[in-house]
């Protein structure tokens, strides 16, 4: 660790005089105001001292568990008693003294030692509190992590209507917690890294032992291991230093607030990684059927959940060709539309001064603005710009006569059918999509968009998620998959975890402890 | 640089070539189309040409130079998109505005009629929602005439196929005038008008241009339909125009009557009544569905003779005095008398057919095409020109009636 260019005389382990530990631990912080230093004498009247940084403890941990037990009971009064069976271990090892035992009597949960500078100043930064103890080269340190978190709240961007309403929050040990409660296998596997070389942020990988195929935990592990930076902001730095194609306007890594997206994709085999100080966690590999699905799918009777996914495939489609259409058919294929319907559009444009794509253009791109000022807004002005935007300005756009009323018609649809979308990373994406499909339907016409279509197939199938096909079940075609796609057989159908995950474990129900009327 | 890197550096040149130099030459405005929704060929006019002017048009088109040379007057009715828009913002005019104009053209071809159109409106003409071609009877009967007047519109590649043929005794100008208060544009009127043969068995199954070029193809003959008593307020179809397949020229009318007679021989009712009387008292029976079945067998000496089955079931729609509409012996008596028209319709037509016009518009080429092609090669030529065979033929009508239901009541009074 060679922290900020002053040369510090670096002792490698702690010395035994609490003085000059905390000398040396106030030099290299620079004698921060957060950091919280008592020195005390114990009950045997040793020197002692407890480190620790303001705001992220407990104080009422240090206070009742540590100093006040030191302060108060000898040492001696712990080994003359029958109690030695505890501390047997400990015993042989620590014989430095009175104090050295009583450290091990301290009523904590979370203790360990060390006698590394490096590992104790991360602990100090990371919450925790370390005890010096004069004549001791060991320190001890105290888990007293107890900084003031987010309560768990509903997911602000993926709200459902029948489901959990626990969302992430920004603390990983929360999120953790999360989902232990979901999976209380104990496969489940939670491998701590820490990323960013001066932010030194804790990052999990999580996944159930198992079931998830090893060569993709490996894959995973490794390049998280490449990860090089000063600090991980959020879970995007992550997603983007470890996803296949950087170039691609597909995400390739979904991310969600949802604790139980997450733990039915660890069930299903994949992996998530979990960063500290961001709601949204990582589930890795995807194909680009995960897009449409919604948790809510589940928990929903199959044909309902059927039905409304297969509404989301028309949302998708609607929110990426509408506008493109309407400019094909408006500027080159007048012959398309139905007869009635051309001469209506054709009246309803009369006295319109734009072209169609300029007007298109003009929409869209306003709604954009709109929707990028919605964001930005503070919460209660949002609502207001939904309904200005929306209604006011299209209704005075319409009467003024720069717009035609069909497009009102064509923007909003549009709009609605991309907040259909239940990934918001994809809506963005396919918003993107969308005006280069406008481009190329304003300068080829239909035959434009179905270039751009076919460019965009050529890219989605050379996509991949981990070595996994981002098409997958439908361009490496796996039957099997199928059950869970675009439609969901009932949940006694769903007897398989995917195929295209190759899984250790591919069965999800065994199909021979059920009655046979089954199959 | 090698070769190869230098190709890749031009890959990028070429698309932007393509997509900056090629896009967007088709490019018009959906409100920059003149769209062309009838198109009406008359004879050019004469002497009384004035007079027309002031009836259709109020001078805002300009007068027709009768010029002798020139073969055609054709007339295209042009959409007025704004006229059509019912509710009140947007438009210029309120809601009752006109939504269509007429412009005539004389031309000897319709090509350079086209143009000439195209000389006068500042929109440019749009062909791709053409509903209905109206040829006057004057023009159909010329031979050669009629498949002359179409080429362009089954030529030019803006053309739809699906787009309605009809001919009319009148004059097409006046036909395209026409439209009942419901609707705004004449051929669209027009158009929907020829649809409606589930409603009445007088109208002929719509004449797409398409088997229209089908028919001059095959040398057959065949029908049309034909609109009259184009007036202000309505146009009728329940005429039908007979071609003859060598000439490709018109030769007559089938007034309405044969024309149901021509629907149910050639077994393409869908819907209609009969009028029939019963005790003296009429009656009217509501068609549901009917099946035709041609047979045909060779006599001795060789020649067929003609057969048609025909079955038709419906339902009793009005009687005007009160029989028990469930005793069996009045149903009898009432497909009887039913059986009694129909077949009365169908020797009407086949009569006019064989002995007037001597078009075999029926089926019956069709059917020895199809099943007795050896026989049907050797007498092709004798069929209907030299040989008459086809006037000659005997037919007979096997006509099966059967009153499925008396409708929601039995009697009306006791």
């Amino acid at each position: 660790m060679e922290h900020n260019g002053q040369p510090l005389e670096q002792p490698s382990i702690p010395s035994a005089s609490v003085k000059d530990n905390i000398a040396y631990i106030k030099q290299l912080l620079g004698s921060p105001g957060d950091l919280l230093i008592r020195t005390f004498l114990t009950a045997d009247g040793q020197k002692a001292a407890v480190v620790c940084i303001e705001g992220l403890v407990d104080k009422q941990v240090i206070q009742n568990q540590v100093i006040s037990q030191l302060m108060q009971e000898s040492g001696s009064s712990f080994t003359r008693t029958d109690r030695t069976e505890n501390t047997g271990q400990m015993d042989d090892e620590y014989s430095r003294g009175t104090v050295a035992r009583t450290t091990e009597q301290l009523s904590l949960q979370d203790m360990r030692r060390s006698s590394d500078w490096d590992e104790i100043i991360l602990t100090i930064l990371s919450g925790d509190a370390v005890l010096f103890v004069e004549e001791m080269e060991d320190t001890v340190l105290i888990g007293s992590k107890g900084w003031k978190s987010r309560a768990i709240e509903e997911p602000q961007t993926e709200s459902i209507i029948r489901g959990p309403r626990d969302g992430f929050t920004e603390d990983i040990r929360t999120n953790t917690t999360l989902i232990r409660r979901r999976i209380r296998d104990p496969h489940l596997r939670f491998d701590s890294y820490c990323i960013g070389r001066r932010s030194r942020k804790d990052l999990i990988v999580a996944y159930i032992d198992g079931v998830v195929n090893p060569m993709l935990v490996k894959e995973v592990k490794r390049r998280i291991n490449t990860i090089d930076m000063d600090d991980a902001e959020g879970s995007g730095f992550v997603e983007q230093w470890i996803q296949d194609h950087y170039w691609s306007p597909y995400p390739q890594i979904l991310n969600t607030e949802r604790p139980d997206k997450v733990a039915g994709a660890l069930l299903q085999g994949r992996v998530a990684v979990l960063v500290d100080g961001t709601p949204f966690q990582l589930i890795l590999p995807i194909t680009i059927s995960s897009f449409i699905q919604s948790p809510e799918d589940y928990y929903q009777n199959w044909i309902l959940a059927s039905v409304l996914r297969i509404l989301r495939v028309f949302a998708v489609f609607i929110a990426l060709f509408l506008p493109g259409l309407y400019i094909a058919l408006l500027e080159y294929h007048h012959g398309m539309l139905p007869s009635k319907l051309a001469f209506s559009v054709a009246g309803t444009r009369e006295g319109v001064p734009f072209p169609a794509v300029m007007e298109t253009f003009l929409m869209e791109a306003t709604l954009e603005l709109l929707r990028e000022a919605g964001v930005r807004l503070p919460k209660s002005i949002g609502q207001t710009i939904g309904v200005v935007g929306g209604l006011v300005i299209g209704e005075a756009a319409v009467t003024a006569g720069i717009v035609s009323p069909v497009m009102v018609v064509i923007v909003a649809v549009t709009a609605i059918a991309s907040f259909a979308i239940p990934s918001y990373g994809f809506a963005i994406s396919i918003r993107l999509m969308r005006f280069l499909i406008m481009i190329a339907g304003s300068v080829f016409g239909l035959y434009g968009i179905v270039l751009a279509l076919i460019i965009n197939c050529i890219h989605l199938v050379n996509l991949r998620s981990f070595g996994i096909p981002y098409t997958a079940p439908l361009a490496p075609l796996r039957l099997s998959d199928w059950r869970d796609l675009i439609y969901r057989l009932p949940v006694i159908r769903l007897s398989h975890r995917p195929e295209i995950l190759e899984t250790m474990d591919s069965k999800r129900l065994d199909k021979s402890s059920k009655k046979k009327g089954t199959q | 640089m090698t070769r190869a890197a230098a190709k890749r550096r031009m890959l990028p040149l070429l698309v932007a070539v393509c997509a900056l130099m090629s896009g967007c030459w088709d490019r018009v405005e959906i409100d920059q189309r003149g769209f062309v929704v009838g198109v009406g060929i008359d004879e050019p006019d004469n002497k009384e040409e004035g007079k027309h002017d002031e009836e259709n048009r109020k001078g805002q088109l300009e007068k027709n130079q009768s010029d002798p040379k020139q073969s055609f007057k054709v007339v295209y009715q042009v959409v007025m998109p704004a006229g059509l828009n019912t509710n009140k913002g947007g438009g210029m005019e309120g809601g009752a505005g006109k939504a269509y104009f007429n412009m005539a053209v004389e031309e000897n071809t319709m090509a350079t009629s086209m143009a000439k159109l195209s000389q006068r409106l500042s929109r440019a003409p749009f062909f791709e929602h053409l509903k209905v071609i109206i040829i006057s009877e004057n023009i159909a009967r010329r031979p050669q005439k009629f498949a002359e007047t179409i080429d362009y519109f089954l030529r030019e590649s803006e053309m739809r196929r699906s787009t309605r043929v009809m001919v009319t005794r009148d004059k097409a100008i006046d036909v395209l005038n026409t439209h009942p208060p419901d609707q705004r544009l004449p051929s669209a009127y027009l158009e929907e008008l020829s649809d409606n043969t589930k409603e009445s068995s007088r109208i002929l199954p719509e004449s797409r241009i398409g088997d229209v070029h089908e028919f001059l193809l095959k040398h057959k003959s065949f029908a049309i339909q034909a609109v009259q008593n184009g007036n202000r307020n309505y146009s009728t179809m329940t005429e039908a125009a007979v071609f003859n397949g060598t000439s490709n020229e018109l030769v007559g009318f089938l007034n309405a009557m044969e024309t149901a007679g021509l629907n149910f021989l050639e077994g393409r009712v869908k819907g209609g009544q009969i009028k029939f009387s019963f005790d003296n008292r009429l009656g009217v029976f509501n068609i549901e569905r009917m099946s035709r079945r041609l047979e045909c067998k060779f006599g001795p000496d060789n020649m067929p003779e003609f057969t048609f089955h025909i079955r038709v079931e419906g339902s009793v729609g009005e009687l005007l005095h009160a029989p028990d509409t469930l005793k069996e012996d009045a149903i009898d008596n009432m497909e009887n008398a039913v059986q009694r028209e129909i077949v009365k319709l169908m020797r009407m037509t086949t009569n006019k057919l064989q002995h007037e016009y001597n078009c075999d518009v029926m089926g019956l080429r069709e059917y020895l095409f199809h099943n007795h092609y050896r026989w049907f090669k050797q007498h092709e030529s004798q069929w209907e020109e030299e040989g008459h065979l086809f006037s000659t033929r005997p037919v007979k009508m096997d006509v099966k009636v059967s009153v499925r239901r008396s409708g929601n009541i039995n009697l009306t009074e006791d």
